[in-house]
């Protein structure tokens, strides 16, 4: 490794270890919501290696729990994993000039932190550390790679412990309930969430939650328009 | 193997490649700037739009039944976990916060 490039990486190693100080605790969550909705711990731990993101594994438990048919699990993985197309495009022109296989590998790692930690890093980062930005990713996604799994095993094997009547389950829509704060970042955002928060009330009686997908899809159209008539009315 | 337990890989392994595939989609795949611009934009709502949506029934269901209840132990315990998530921000603060509501109203309530 050039120096610049351990330079790069010993930055994404510093820089990704205070995002642990979420990253634990939702990693436990995750394993214990798992069990709690009737995985094993291997299952737990299967699913997390295969799909490496919490949002969507709790997706998947929680809709396992209520029995919903493969089909509805996938689509509803699918809309909540729409936002890592937006990471991929945004983040794409970065590594343009690496080897396919290398951003192959580079996209297993993509999580929400890789993109705000890479995209922050690179808007303030000179030709040369640009140039090694590839190190920089590493250095953060390699320990975030070996905390996560860890912590939801951990999680997974305590959680199979612990007994039903402590409503562990209310767990997943806490960790949810986090989520919004941060994905909330306009008023087009705002409108959004509150769309779909209405939309799912009303649409609650639909079969396996799909009422998920039905309101996410209604409050991204609603933002949309927002922000376009208020494009228009500015020019 | 069990057929559930068949079943399970098999979802699991599908869940994998879909949420893989999105991550790939521009990063190892195609050119973004081939794409419409409003698609990219509409992605943006994406992340808001999905967390208040997933949230609610959690709140709302009572447990383990398709009928909503307001009136009940997790749906005030979801709004006061709300309140603090809002302005702490710490999954930790959240988490406590949560559950304890939880347990104190579903006690109260006995």
């Amino acid at each position: 490794m050039s120096p610049e490039g351990r330079a790069g990486f010993l930055a994404g190693v510093k820089e990704v270890s205070p995002q642990f100080v979420g990253t634990v605790p939702f990693g436990l969550v995750t394993g214990v919501a798992s069990v709690a909705s009737g995985l094993s711990p291997w299952e737990a731990i299967g699913l997390s290696l295969l799909v490496f993101s919490g949002v969507a594994q709790l997706a998947v438990v929680q809709l396992l729990a209520v029995n919903a048919p493969a089909t509805v699990i996938l689509l509803a993985t699918a809309v909540i994993s729409l936002r890592l197309i937006m990471y991929s495009a945004s983040i794409a022109p970065h590594f343009a000039h690496l080897p396919r296989p290398t951003r192959w590998l580079l996209s297993w790692h993509l999580t929400d932190q890789a993109f705000a930690m890479t995209s922050a890093y690179a808007a303030g980062a000179t030709a040369s550390q640009r140039a090694h930005l590839h190190y920089y990713y590493w250095g953060g996604a390699i320990p975030m790679f070996g905390v996560w799994h860890c912590t939801v095993a951990a999680g997974a094997l305590v959680g199979s412990q612990i007994p039903a009547s402590w409503s562990l389950d209310f767990a997943i829509t806490l960790s949810f309930i986090v989520l919004i704060r941060p994905a909330v970042r306009s008023r087009a955002d705002c409108l959004a969430a509150i769309v779909a928060a209405v939309i799912t009330l009303l649409a609650i009686g639909l079969p396996y939650r799909l009422a998920i997908v039905v309101a996410t899809f209604a409050g991204v159209a609603v933002a949309f328009y927002y922000d376009q008539s208020q494009a228009e009315a500015r020019s | 193997m069990t057929d559930t337990s068949v079943r399970f890989w098999l979802l699991a392994i599908t869940c994998g490649a879909i949420v893989y595939l999105f991550r790939a989609s521009f990063l190892a795949g195609s050119d973004p700037s081939r794409f419409p611009n409003w698609f990219q934009q509409a992605l943006r709502y994406v992340p808001a739009a999905v967390t208040a949506a997933l949230v609610v029934p959690g709140l709302v269901l009572l447990p383990g039944s398709p009928s909503v209840d307001f009136f009940q132990p997790r749906c005030a315990a979801g709004v006061l976990a709300f309140v603090v998530a809002w302005r702490t921000r710490s999954l930790l603060a959240t988490m406590l916060v949560g559950m304890v509501a939880l347990k104190l109203i579903e006690w109260a309530m006995r």
